[in-house]
């Protein structure tokens, strides 16, 4: 019996080698190797690599907080999870002034914060493949340098999706939905690629789908994403390269698709404004806004 | 007895089936050891044979390098962790190279290569003198770099070959003509990536015909530049006072001039906006 047994384990073994082997991507995470985090509240204070080995649930308090420089976090796909939703405002992950934090690879659910960044200073975060339900804000960090990739953001409507909140940075092939501000928003330049911005519910989305902010001289990217029913697909509040963007306008009032402000340094090219449905007013618009530059555009009423 | 044995060959497969987990963006997980490939356990360590090599702790070291690769066909995972010291974090000498996945800081060299076809994915390069320079036709994606003790380094450098998707701050090389980001002679493409606060230098820097596209540059003595000519496309850039934005190349003599060709670019602020090319640059759509 158990010398049979032998060789199937043995064989078991060998798969799991051969096909970890296989593995081939951006990020290999062949743990798990680090320290493990097994409850919450949990308090990283030294840099290196940390793991959860399952899923775990907290109530009353931040989920796990990182009071060290050079960390990676992999959540193993496993979830944070907040037991009284709509008590307190706690975050899945919190950070004050860090830098070089690569959170990745799970989930968080009902939370204030998915993960958050609350000092000024913070730098070059990495925050990838992570999806967060029901949190007011998805991501927000605060600081220069962070790239949010990868990421998906679900609301019932909450606040924010992602926000680089006063700083700079990337935020790249990410999904935001439902959320009732805005589901991206950038302050101080940046580039805003390849993700997806949607909003299924009836009250208009405040700001816009992709939200850019004049704050000081920032100049942004918004290359190659999708917008589909924010009130505003696109508000650009500073100057910006504009390049084949997709915005499909739902039945809000007032809408814009792409909305422009007072910069004469916007670059439009390559984007298409869909009118999906009939005009709650007379606003309805492709592009509104002050002098730029542009050209192969499409809107409803025409090439622009 | 049958019955047992089929159940633990289902058992097996099953595992295979669930090991490794394909997530988004290329994002691979193992879920569990072993781990194939050899283990780092001390330094300094030095690779002579190809294969799968890991890191499973942090490690602190003082001497010279602290993992040199003299043997091609070789990946190197640091899982995470972090490689800390003060001259060479990781030395590259053979062909067919990958680094991956963690943070090297404190070094004068983070990661240096004299190969061909090497690939940096994931590393994070904090507070090293110079970052990652890898050799002729590699790859440096979705890292990060930051200075140590003094600015003057280089931030990301291929001799021909890609820099996708990074992110790099505070750095001013000395050396100029050098770029904080930099194709060597041989060209290359960097796109994607984000460059901040490097007012002392120039920030993107194609030497050969360069496609640089898609990148956000602020606060930097010259962004983009290119001598070797090539395509800048797509680019946004905040010059401020006494700084330039897209220096497109000047060089050569009629009639063989240098060429670029510039559309889809944005530049703000109090600087110079553009430079003044030669007979063989070209403008698309840009802002003014």
């Amino acid at each position: 019996m158990k010398r049979k047994l032998l060789p199937v384990l043995v064989l078991g073994l060998l798969l799991l080698g051969a096909a970890a082997a296989l593995a081939d991507g951006d990020i290999y995470s062949g743990g798990p190797w680090g320290t493990k985090i097994t409850g919450l509240p949990y308090t990283i204070s030294a840099p290196g690599a940390y793991y959860l080995g399952s899923s775990l649930t907290v109530a009353g308090s931040d989920g796990i907080t990182i009071n060290a420089d050079n960390v990676t976090l992999d959540l193993m796909g496993f979830s944070l999870i907040y037991g009284t939703p709509g008590t307190g405002i706690h975050s899945a992950i919190y950070m004050n002034g860090r830098t070089n934090v690569e959170i990745r690879n799970g989930a968080m659910d009902s939370w204030s914060f998915g993960v958050f960044e609350n000092g000024t200073t913070g730098s070059l975060h990495r925050i990838l493949n992570i999806r967060t339900r029901n949190c007011d804000y998805g991501v927000q960090l605060k600081g220069n340098g962070h790239l949010i990739k990868g990421c998906e953001a679900v609301g019932s409507p909450n606040t924010c999706a992602f926000w680089l909140n006063g700083g700079t940075g990337a935020i790249a092939g990410c999904r935001a939905q439902d959320y009732s501000s805005s589901g991206i928003v950038l302050d101080y330049g940046g580039i805003v690629r390849g993700n997806v911005v949607t909003f299924t519910g009836t009250t208009p989305s405040l700001s816009g789908g992709i939200r850019l902010n004049d704050s000081g001289a920032s100049n942004f990217l918004v290359l190659g994403n999708e917008v589909r029913n924010c009130e505003d697909g696109i508000a650009l509040l500073s100057a910006s390269s504009i390049l084949g963007n997709t915005v499909t306008m739902g039945s809000f009032s007032s809408s814009f698709g792409i909305l422009g402000n007072k910069d004469t340094a916007t670059v439009l090219d390559q984007n298409t404004v869909v009118q999906n449905a009939s005009p709650g007013s007379t606003s309805f618009t492709g592009w509104i806004g002050g002098a730029q530059t542009r050209t192969n555009n499409a809107t409803p009423a025409g090439r622009f | 007895m049958r019955k047992l044995l089929w159940l633990q060959a289902m058992a097996a497969a099953l595992l295979l089936s669930a090991v490794p987990v394909l997530a988004d963006d290329g994002f691979y997980v193992v879920g569990g050891r072993p781990t194939p490939g050899t283990r780092i356990t001390s330094l300094p360590c030095t690779i002579t044979t190809p294969g799968y090599y890991y890191l499973t702790q942090n490690f602190s070291f003082s001497g010279s390098t602290a993992i040199t690769v003299n043997c091609n066909d070789v990946t190197i995972d640091l899982m995470g962790f972090v490689l800390s010291g003060t001259t060479a974090g990781i030395s590259l000498n053979g062909n067919n190279v990958e680094v991956r996945n963690g943070t090297i800081t404190g070094w004068i060299y983070a990661l240096f290569g004299s190969g061909i076809n090497q690939r940096a994915i994931g590393v994070r390069a904090v507070g090293n003198y110079n970052g990652i320079l890898l050799g002729r036709n590699s790859l440096i994606q979705g890292c990060t770099a930051t200075p140590g003790i003094d600015n003057t380094g280089w931030a990301l450098k291929v001799t021909g070959g890609t820099i996708d998707g990074c992110t790099v701050m505070n750095f001013a090389p000395a050396d100029t003509p050098y770029g904080v980001l930099y194709t060597g002679d041989a060209g290359g493409t960097i796109s994607n990536n984000v460059v901040i606060d490097c007012s002392g230098g120039e920030a993107i820097k194609g030497c050969g015909p360069t496609t640089i596209s898609n990148n956000f540059v602020k606060n930097c003595l010259t962004a983009i530049s290119n001598d070797g000519g090539g395509s800048i496309v797509g680019n946004v850039v905040e010059a401020n006072s006494g700084q330039t934005g897209i220096a497109p190349a000047t060089g050569g003599s009629s009639p063989n001039f240098i060429s670029t060709f510039l559309d889809q670019n944005s530049v703000k602020g109090a600087g110079t906006h553009y430079g003044p090319g030669n007979a063989a640059t070209f403008y698309g759509l840009n802002s003014p």
